[in-house]
């Protein structure tokens, strides 16, 4: 008896499951069916667009989105995929599956190689020809922005957002510098290490005081120390890459440097002039940003527009002032650099295959990527956000202060630093311009002179999947046993140390050198 | 088979005594239908449930036996049998965080199971009613504070600097200690704030069942003298022990699966030697740099710690028929 | 029950442990609590403890009128999906439990054990969400009622204490000639109300909890409840590097933190308010008087 009902129940889920079988199935099937790289006909009016709902806000609050349509012609709807980075790309991961995507949608670069190569989204190398003659005259002018979108067999898989030049800066409280009676900024490394040794002997009696407080990894001045991730003149990868970023994972730890840098963190760490719940990763963002607010801390290297932050978040104190310090030199003595990706490889405009709009969205991009386009992108409406002057500068007439404080909802000039909503050509200089006065003050003269674009390497599936595996083992590794020598759990000796690379070997160093260095050269060719 | 029945017979039925219990496959669906065909209309609703929402999506786990891609879909999938649990178990990495995993959900059960229980056997015995609701009702706020909540109240509480902990250890003259930077307090704390967030939940079943129990009981132990320790010993908990034991097959079903938000959140570099455990790690590799998620690699590792949890289940539920008669099912 | 005279040991213990209890649980709350009603530059300069600073109802007022964040649409879908969710869930897992617990029901033991099966074995978002997707369930409101009209957990403790009541009751039932669906109803419903109570709260409480679902499924913001609200607006904020802009109110600042607590409140005043009602229901001796031993 029990024999046939489990019987009887078993094969009412064979024939569900069959049912749902044959469903997907036939899904998958429409999606080969259809178009491979035929062109649809003509261009519409009108296409819909999936993207994260932070962006999709920020581009409803923009005062010219609607003028943005009307000169192009084009109507976009926007769709919801999601809030959160993380969901929204599990969510984009669920859909391809079920085959409703909209018109365009924002991948990360690993979905959109993957899903390419198994024919979910269309090649759009044929509808760039055809619709997208600004694209593709830009594409040709910067071969290295190409790369990164191209397969090996030539297939253009989506179009990236680009980021503006910009990366993290050395900021310090001029007040209490003025207190502790430092009057001249370091440019060395060494000069750094003595200041903060003054502003601790000063700032003794102020409890949970420490010099310097920070987020996240705390390896920062690889770049000074000469033992950052780098494609050097040969191309020969060293370190594990990670766009010349450092940010805990990308060093080159048979450099020199690294040891020399892993020794000053000790130092540091022994003579309280770094925050220990930092270093320990025991802090959170809010802990540092109370920190530093209330003058527990002194001196900070992080995004550049947190000292607007926080002069805008300090309690009434007419004395809480902060400027930027410039970038400290290399250990032997010349000058370093900081990077960023232009790529972000998290913002990929793709087309789903089969998709009868495709050329609606390339002649909407090509708009963007066109003189008149980028013309709004940048400087906004004229008359309403910047003036154009008779020298072909312009001016800003809409005041930061006012429209930063605009709450959730009004149209606003859209001040936000990472408007990532289309990918379109970044203009620095008409960046920096749009920033509020006292970021331009310091951060256009520092970008000009330390920030650069690094060299970035696109990844095959199973390269990028292997490398993820690894990494997942190799940055716990990591981190643990460079704490450990922070820390003074262990001696730095010459044993210890080759004991140190022996492991790093062991959880796959040297593969993912390898996989790096194979991913650059097949790039190259 | 006639409908009016002699009632010793609809008794019989009721008791599970069939007729005859070598009816013919005829028979069987006649007996069914007339005795329990009611019963099978109420199933139905239920039935649903199960087949449509939880038996129908446990053959996604033919998953763990592919290598998944999410636009081909499980049928288009390539078929890679056991190679994602080779990958898993010959990494030796795996087996680190697989020793943390287990030491953590042990722990855990140990301590967060009893606990609920003792909580209502005392709050049944406060004496002012008022006190008691409040008390009861108070309970229940920590399963409302989110994790990333819970977890940053814990930080300030053992933060080195000025949290209450190392305020009073620095008074009684040791040292301050940033707990959240051992490796040997991950696992305390962790089932500290476990225990928190779920003891006043976990407590309303063995508070309903106590009030269930008839008091008749607890008026003929008071004329033979007993005190209130020995009515609990003799009483409440004899009467509460089908409910215990349900709870604790129940929990070991989930036994191997901790709570990866709050794993994650209080873990740092620090603490990995301990912390780290295989979720985090399956996350990790899924939405790292350049991760792509690994559904295949995440299902086989759920699947594995399924097939353990239900043999635990089974193996335990046996047992405990064996011994009392008592069981989940 | 005769009255012990004058208050014993055992009280006093009792009542120090619950005392101590009391505090550890409502600490958070009131921690939550000072920090929405606080100023945002009190909050960051970490001066909460279990009072706010700066008291001012700015964060409660922005967050109900802010159409953009939509908390009253939220708020109302929460009470919609929860109200039903649960109705349906309890009457369904009532049911489902009253009958495997018939012993004339001889299909009892293979059911429980396909649903201790599904207990064990979780299937994974992917499979969930295919199956879900191909019943129409995506940005459909039914996919907060219907997928888990059944709690394994509640089924078990359901049926564990439908076991317990006296076979005796369904006999004399018998003989007056009702029939099952009456005897559910007319006689085990009612005498099951600390049951009843137990899994209508804890459904209650999860269907108001419960933000994953609606994470992948309702992407359609007017069809959002307010816990999944309450995880953008977390999530949004920490995701990206630049800061989350301040707002300014009267001189007052509302930072991520106070709005985030103010709704954090705003999601769990309306249980606690449910509890008390519950917890009427879970009384003494309703057994008693029922069967004649």
């Amino acid at each position: 008896m029990k024999k046939r009902i489990l019987a009887t129940l078993l094969c009412a889920i064979t024939v569900a499951a069959t049912l749902t079988g044959c469903g997907q199935r036939k899904e998958t099937g429409n999606e080969k069916n259809g178009n491979e790289t035929e062109i649809t006909e003509g261009v519409g009016t009108s296409f819909s667009y999936t993207l994260p709902g932070k962006y999709l806000n920020w581009l409803k609050d923009l005062n010219y989105w609607k003028d943005i349509q009307e000169m192009s012609g084009i109507t976009v709807e926007l769709v919801n995929g999601g809030e959160n980075d993380d969901s929204y790309y599990q969510n984009v991961d669920l859909s391809v599956g079920n085959g409703n995507l909209t018109d365009a949608i924002i991948v990360k670069q690993s979905q959109a190689a993957v899903y390419q190569a198994q024919g979910a989204f269309m090649d759009l190398t044929d509808l760039i020809n055809e619709y997208g003659p600004n694209i593709k005259a830009y594409i040709e002018a910067n071969p290295e922005y190409a790369a990164m979108m191209t397969t090996s067999d030539g297939a253009i898989y989506g179009i990236p957002a680009q980021n503006p030049l910009y990366t993290n800066l050395t900021f310090y409280r001029t007040d209490m510098l003025e207190e502790a009676g430092i009057t001249a900024l370091p440019t060395t490394i060494d000069e750094f290490t003595d200041m903060l040794r003054t502003l601790k002997k000063y700032y003794e009696s102020e409890t949970g005081y420490y010099p310097w407080v920070g987020r996240d990894s705390y390896l920062h001045y690889a770049e000074c120390f000469e033992c950052l991730d780098t494609i050097d003149e040969d191309g020969i990868v060293h370190g594990i890459y990670n766009c010349s970023l450092g940010n805990g994972i990308g060093y080159d730890i048979y450099a020199d440097g690294f040891r020399d840098m892993i020794e000053w963190y000790h130092t540091l760490y022994q003579e309280g002039l770094i925050d220990p719940e930092w270093v320990c990763g025991t802090s959170t963002e809010e802990d540092w940003q109370t920190k530093y607010l209330t003058g527990k801390g002194t001196v900070c290297d992080d995004y550049f527009t947190r000292p607007t932050w926080f002069m805008s978040n300090a309690e009434d104190n007419s004395n809480y002032n902060i400027d930027v310090m410039d970038l400290f030199k290399t250990t032997s003595g010349g000058p370093a650099s900081r990077y960023q990706k232009l790529v972000n490889p998290d913002r990929y405009l793709v087309i789903p295959e089969g998709c009868d709009n495709a050329a609606t969205v390339i002649k909407f991009l090509d708009w963007m990527f066109s003189e008149q386009g980028q013309e709004v992108m940048h400087y906004g409406i004229d008359g309403i956000n910047t003036t154009k002057n008779e020298d072909g500068t312009y001016t800003w007439i809409a005041d930061f202060a006012v429209e930063a404080i605009k709450p959730v909802g009004e149209p606003n000039i859209g001040i936000y630093q990472d408007r990532l909503t289309f990918p379109y050509p970044v203009d620095n200089q008409a960046y920096y311009e749009s920033l509020d006065a006292k970021v331009q003050s310091y951060c256009i003269e520092y970008f000009n002179q330390y920030a650069s674009y690094a060299k970035q390497i696109v990844y095959s599936e199973e390269q990028a999947e292997t490398r993820s595996n690894i990494l997942a083992k190799y940055k716990t590794q990591f981190d643990s046993s460079v704490l450990g020598f922070v820390r003074g759990d262990i001696q730095i000796n010459d044993d210890t140390w080759n004991e140190f690379l022996e492991r790093m070997e062991s959880v796959g160093y040297s593969k993912i050198n390898e996989i790096d260095q194979n991913a650059y050269d097949a790039m190259v060719k | 088979m006639s409908e009016n029945l002699y009632i010793k017979d609809r008794f019989d039925i009721v008791e599970g005594v069939t007729l005859n219990s070598k009816m013919k496959f005829g028979q069987n669906i006649k007996y069914e239908i007339k005795n329990c065909g009611l019963l099978w209309l109420m199933l139905i609703p239920g039935l649903v449930v199960l087949i449509l929402f939880k038996i129908a999506p446990l053959l996604g786990l033919t998953i763990a036996f592919e290598n998944y891609s999410s636009f081909k879909g499980i049928f288009g999938s390539k078929w890679v049998g056991l190679k994602n649990f080779k990958e898993i178990l010959s990494d030796p990495y795996t087996w680190t965080v697989a020793k943390n995993t287990i030491l953590l959900a042990f722990w855990t059960l140990l301590i967060s199971f009893p606990i609920p229980i003792i909580f209502a056997l005392f709050l049944e015995e406060v004496r002012f009613k008022k006190f008691k609701k409040f008390v009861q009702s108070i309970s229940f706020f920590p399963y409302f504070i989110s994790v990333a909540v819970a977890v940053s109240i814990l930080c300030s509480f053992v933060s080195p600097a000025d949290g209450i902990i190392n305020v009073i250890l620095v008074k009684l003259g040791s040292s301050s200690i940033n707990f959240m930077a051992e490796p040997g307090w991950f696992r305390p704390l962790y089932v500290l704030l476990h225990v928190w967030q779920n003891f006043g939940y976990a407590a309303i079943v063995y508070i309903a069942a106590i009030r269930g129990i008839d008091p008749t009981y607890y008026e003929a132990a008071q004329m033979d003298g007993a005190n209130r320790w020995k009515k609990m010993h003799y009483i409440t908990v004899p009467c509460l022990l089908p409910m215990m034991i349900t709870m604790f097959i129940i929990n070991l079903g989930s036994i191997l699966s901790v709570d990866i938000n709050k794993v994650l959140l209080m873990q740092n570099p620090s603490t990995y030697s301990t912390s780290d455990v295989l979720q985090t790690y399956v996350y990790r590799m899924a939405f790292g740099s350049s991760g792509f998620p690994q559904y295949s690699l995440g299902t086989a590792l759920s699947l594995f710690q399924s097939v353990i949890a239900f043999i635990l289940v089974i193996a335990t539920n046996a047992i405990s028929k064996k011994i009392s008669d008592n069981s989940a099912f | 029950m005769k009255k012990q005279r004058g208050i014993t040991t055992f009280d006093v213990i009792v009542t120090i442990m619950m005392a101590f209890v009391l505090l550890t649980c409502v600490y958070p709350f009131l921690y939550e609590l000072s920090i929405s009603l606080s100023d945002g530059k009190a909050v960051a300069a970490g001066k909460i403890t279990f009072y706010p600073i700066g008291t001012n109802l700015q964060s409660y007022k922005y967050i109900m009128t802010a159409e953009r964040l939509g908390i009253v649409k939220g708020f109302i879908n929460s009470v919609i999906y929860t109200a039903l969710g649960t109705i349906v869930a309890v009457i369904v897992t009532f049911m489902t439990a009253y009958v495997l617990t018939r012993k004339k029901f001889r299909a009892r033991r293979v059911i429980m054990f396909l649903f201790m099966t599904t207990f064990v074995f979780e299937a994974g978002i992917v499979p969930t969400y295919i199956i879900q997707s191909k019943l129409g369930l995506v940005n459909n409101i039914l996919v907060m009622i219907l997928p888990m009209a059944i709690n394994t957990y509640l089924l078990i403790i359901c049926r564990t204490f439908l076991n317990q009541i006296s076979p005796a009751i369904e006999e004399a039932a018998i003989v007056d000639g009702a029939n099952d669906w009456i005897v559910m109803w007319k006689i085990f419903f009612p005498i099951s109300k600390p049951t009843i109570a137990t899994i209508t709260l804890f459904y209650l409480v999860q269907k108001w909890n419960d933000y994953l679902t609606p994470l992948i499924y309702l992407q359609k913001n007017k069809l959002q409840p307010l816990q999944l609200i309450l995880y953008n607006f977390t999530a949004a904020a920490n995701s990206t590097g630049s800061p989350l802009e301040n707002i300014n109110v009267n001189g007052h600042l509302l930072s991520y933190q106070t709005l985030t607590a103010a709704i954090v409140i705003i999601t769990i005043v309306p249980i606690l308010l449910v509890y008390p009602f519950a917890q009427k229901y879970f009384t003494t001796g309703l057994m008693v008087g029922s069967v004649k031993e």
